[in-house]
């Protein structure tokens, strides 16, 4: 619309146009036409990429992309489990999150040999979850002991 | 996009350009050639092009800029960029017998380089001043102010001449 008002306006006196459009253009070289599109499929047969092979190549970037944006929010994720794993707590398994389960189990409609079962299970776990934390403790304990100890005296 | 198609739609009008860009005729079907050679690469672009012509030019003029660039040496290149040939619109038209026609041809010749490229565009092409403005870098305004000083110069070489 702005590209037409400016066409409108801009003054052009319409004999030196007329007279400019009067010149004869040189000839085109003969067999140009033919030369130009032939080089142009050969490029388009030797491109290195075929178009199916550019979006598959696009498709993979926007994977790769994908991936390395949710890495650090895996490994951070990952992170607050070890610290919390090393404090002696779970990270993944809160208390209230035992109780849940405990609620879940006694309410659970199956037959009372499946609710062993899975009051078993969740023994084994918190068991496990209790030897962890003994470990670190003991560490914890340990502490100066293992910062004198080296390999040419070992306790 | 079918390439035998393009060529057909703008396939002489960028050899013109070339060789008023060029000034020699065999520079100007190597660039034509490698403007085709990109066309062809083009695959996904196509799709998003608003304006083929004004595209085209474009992609062209800066097929051009590379070959100086190549052939000349940057700092060559980039005068002869500015510049433009100087035997550009006599290499791009057959001299005419018409002594008036010849004088015309020959005044458009000695325009400022930036002046020229635009009425050739204009008056050659039939660009209108936003293609122009897309084709050179400029903006409407710009293209419009070169054309109308490079007519008006025209118009007062012609008025004195007579």
């Amino acid at each position: 619309m702005k590209d037409d008002k400016v066409n409108e306006i801009a003054p052009g006196p319409a004999d030196t146009e007329g007279e400019l459009r009067r010149l004869v253009p040189s000839t085109v070289p003969s067999g140009m036409r033919r030369r130009v599109l032939d080089r142009a499929l050969e490029a388009r047969l030797n491109a290195a990429l075929t178009p199916g092979m550019r979006v598959l190549a696009i498709a993979c970037s926007i994977v790769i992309v994908a991936v390395l944006a949710i890495e650090p929010l895996v490994g951070r994720h990952e992170a607050a489990r070890m610290t919390a794993l090393l404090d002696g707590r779970s990270s993944a398994r809160t208390a209230g999150e035992e109780a849940y389960d405990l609620a879940e189990v006694l309410g659970v409609q199956g037959s009372e040999a499946d609710r062993m079962a899975r009051l078993q299970i969740m023994a084994v776990s918190v068991g496990r979850e209790d030897r962890i934390s003994d470990f670190i403790e003991a560490r914890k304990r340990l502490k100066g002991w293992l910062n004198n100890e080296t390999s040419e005296n070992p306790i | 996009m079918n390439l035998e198609e393009l060529y057909g739609r703008h396939g002489e009008d960028l050899f013109r350009y070339l060789v008023f860009r060029l000034g020699s005729v065999e520079d100007a079907e190597d660039v034509l050639q490698e403007t085709f050679c990109r066309f062809a690469r083009y695959t996904l672009r196509w799709r998003l092009v608003r304006n083929p012509q004004a595209f085209v030019f474009r992609v062209v003029r800066n097929e051009a800029n590379r070959f100086l660039r190549r052939k000349l040496g940057r700092r060559e290149g980039e005068k002869m960029i500015l510049t433009g040939a100087a035997g550009g619109f006599a290499a791009a038209f057959t001299a005419p017998e018409e002594p008036s026609l010849a004088l015309l041809m020959c005044q458009t010749g000695e325009l400022p380089p930036e002046q020229k490229e635009i009425v050739f565009l204009k008056v050659f092409e039939g660009l209108t001043f936003k293609e122009i403005g897309t084709v050179c870098g400029i903006s409407v305004n710009t293209a419009a102010s070169r054309y109308r000083y490079g007519i008006e110069k025209l118009r007062e070489a012609a008025g004195g001449k007579t």
